[in-house]
């Protein structure tokens, strides 16, 4: 496994921002998923359904192996387990990634 | 590599797992392969990994290495699978954790990480292993049964999970074969298992492939959710 030894949160943005673009051109028929920040991803009022989800977490989980060459679980249980949601936000995604591969980079 | 199809196959240090490597290897496939032991003599275009399949680190670790060498996967086989034939009133529960482990946990880990590489080709093909335990209730496998009837439910589950990625989920369900996991198993017991079959004989190594080439083929791309029980369970 190679894991990068500091984490490029520009990077990780950069990863999650193809995926909604390569999901964006997947379904023309759907209202486009924003790449700003601070909009809602999954949950409430989000642009994701559950299995919209599923190919986004999928797609940025192979988006950090093709680009960073990190291998992750983004559907862990300690994703699940948190009180605000990882997936909720692109910043609070980027933030969880970072997260997981500062732990992996020490482990 | 060239652009052979990539097949991941569990369990081939030996017996049916060995097997299909052979097989397939014959057919043109790059065959990567696991198990705890080493398998010997099956040569160039096959690729091994030791591990426990429900060893999670060790499991994504190998899809990664797979990712990374072909960039693609088109067949799992998850053959590996281990027995305890045991009265129920005689099954320690270790040994049902690890029966769960191995045949329901490492069928399961598997699934998710070859379906990940699969999607993105939007194709693939994942076969499971059952038995005719399951539809005999056969007494003195209860936890081996179980776990085989988690198996098919996994399979039907992830059939209709899977279904849109382009990927299809069938199982095979072995009649007794001749294999190191019977080797515990008496004659009588066997004999009587055998006696309940519409066909009565052993399994060979070929009617396993029969099946699995059957899942194989193009001409398969509507079949999914399906469990073949051979000899007619």
């Amino acid at each position: 496994m190679n894991t990068p030894m500091a984490v490029d949160k520009a990077r990780i943005r950069g990863v999650i921002e193809a995926v909604i673009d390569e999901l964006n051109a997947q379904w023309p028929d759907r209202p486009p998923m924003e790449k700003n920040g601070s909009a809602v991803l999954f949950g409430r009022n989000g642009s994701l359904d559950s299995l919209g989800l599923v190919h986004f977490v999928v797609g940025v989980e192979q988006g950090l192996a093709d680009t960073l060459g990190a291998n992750v679980t983004l559907a862990s249980d300690k994703a699940m387990a948190r009180r605000h949601s990882p997936f909720r936000t692109i910043d609070s995604l980027v933030e969880f990634i970072a997260e997981l591969l500062q732990e992996q980079a020490g482990a | 590599m060239p652009d052979a199809r990539v097949m991941l196959i569990s369990g081939t240090s030996r017996g049916i797992g060995r097997e299909l490597a052979v097989h397939y290897l014959q057919q043109g496939y790059a065959v990567a392969g696991c198990s705890r032991g080493t398998p010997d003599g099956l040569g160039e275009g096959y690729l091994h990994f030791p591990l426990d399949v429900g060893d999670e680190p060790a499991v994504k670790a190998m899809f990664a290495a797979l990712r990374d060498r072909f960039g693609r996967l088109d067949v799992l086989v998850n053959n590996a699978a281990v027995a305890s034939m045991n009265h129920a009133l005689l099954t320690p529960l270790e040994t049902v954790e690890r029966i769960l482990r191995t045949n329901v946990a490492g069928t399961f880990l598997f699934c998710r990480e070859a379906a990940k590489l699969m999607q993105r080709a939007r194709w693939g093909r994942i076969v499971n292993f059952s038995t005719v335990a399951v539809p005999f209730k056969l007494e003195g496998e209860a936890i081996y049964a179980a776990s085989k009837a988690a198996v098919e439910s996994l399979t039907a589950v992830l059939a209709r999970e899977l279904a849109e990625f382009g990927i299809t989920v069938n199982a095979v369900g072995p009649a007794p074969i001749r294999t190191d996991l019977l080797a515990g198993v008496g004659g009588e017991k066997l004999q009587k298992l055998i006696r309940r079959q519409a066909i009565r004989r052993f399994g060979e190594f070929r009617d396993v492939l029969n099946v699995v080439d059957f899942f194989l083929r193009p001409e398969s791309d509507f079949v999914t959710g399906q469990v073949i029980y051979l000899g007619g369970a």
